[in-house]
């Protein structure tokens, strides 16, 4: 098993109900899966794929997670001003 | 300097982050709070980022800056948590030679962090409140401050 620590923000935080949460997934999977799964478990998660980031990095969703990696789904940005 | 900081920001420790004895030219940009959107009076705003990679991407902008305004130097800092009106939510500041590519190198640096740093708005004004995302506006900017690059040339002034 892969386990992963995830982060969550503004309206996805809201959505999950928490800032970050740790889980299990089988080895083969992508950030992408990681995504669906939650949906399954968050309904009210948007339901386009928003963009990810694998330790602090943008990445595709194809891109396979490993053991310790911290993942982040990232709203669309509104910063600035 | 690239930061996320929950504090009120200082612009002239962002400025002399990039001060330097060959800079001819320093720009700042501030973004501050603004009291309307979209015909809506605006209470106050809440800012919400994924700090470590937040500066990293600030950080990215800088060097993305330094490849296109060949010595220029840049500074960021955006703050997160509840701003009221007219304080600010970022400060940039760019020293170059010369003033041309520190006022260009600039709006880049605003534009970009508008399109890849993970920092997010709330909106909150009376009886309601709203997370703002992404920005048709920014990704304008961003076409039109890449539009106007096209038309430089980064190396020469």
């Amino acid at each position: 098993m892969v386990t992963l620590h995830i982060y969550f923000f503004a309206t996805h935080r809201e959505a999950v109900g928490a800032r970050e949460m740790t889980l299990q997934v089988a080895e083969g999977t992508t950030v992408g899966d990681v995504w669906e799964m939650l949906r399954q478990r968050y309904p009210k998660l948007r339901t386009t794929r928003p963009a990810a980031a694998i330790n602090q990095e943008y990445a595709e969703p194809d891109t396979l997670v490993h053991d310790g990696d911290e993942i982040a789904f990232i709203p669309p940005v509104s910063g600035g001003a | 300097m690239f930061i996320i900081t929950d504090q009120p920001l200082n612009t002239a420790e962002v400025e002399a982050a990039i001060a330097r004895p060959d800079a001819g030219a320093i720009v700042t940009f501030q973004g501050v709070v603004r009291d309307n959107n979209l015909g809506k009076q605006v209470s106050y705003l809440v800012y919400e980022a994924y700090p470590p990679m937040a500066e990293k991407v600030m950080a990215q902008i800088g060097d993305e800056i330094a490849a296109r305004w060949p010595g220029a130097r840049t500074a960021i800092a955006h703050r997160t948590g509840k701003l009221e009106i007219g304080e600010a939510s970022v400060v940039i500041a760019v020293s170059t030679a010369h003033r041309a590519d520190a006022f260009d190198a600039c709006h880049y640096a605003i534009d970009r962090l508008k399109a890849i740093v993970p920092v997010w708005k709330k909106e909150v004004w009376e009886g309601g409140e709203y997370w703002i995302e992404g920005s048709a506006a920014a990704s304008e900017d961003e076409q039109a401050a890449l539009d106007r690059l096209e038309t430089l040339d980064p190396g020469s002034s």
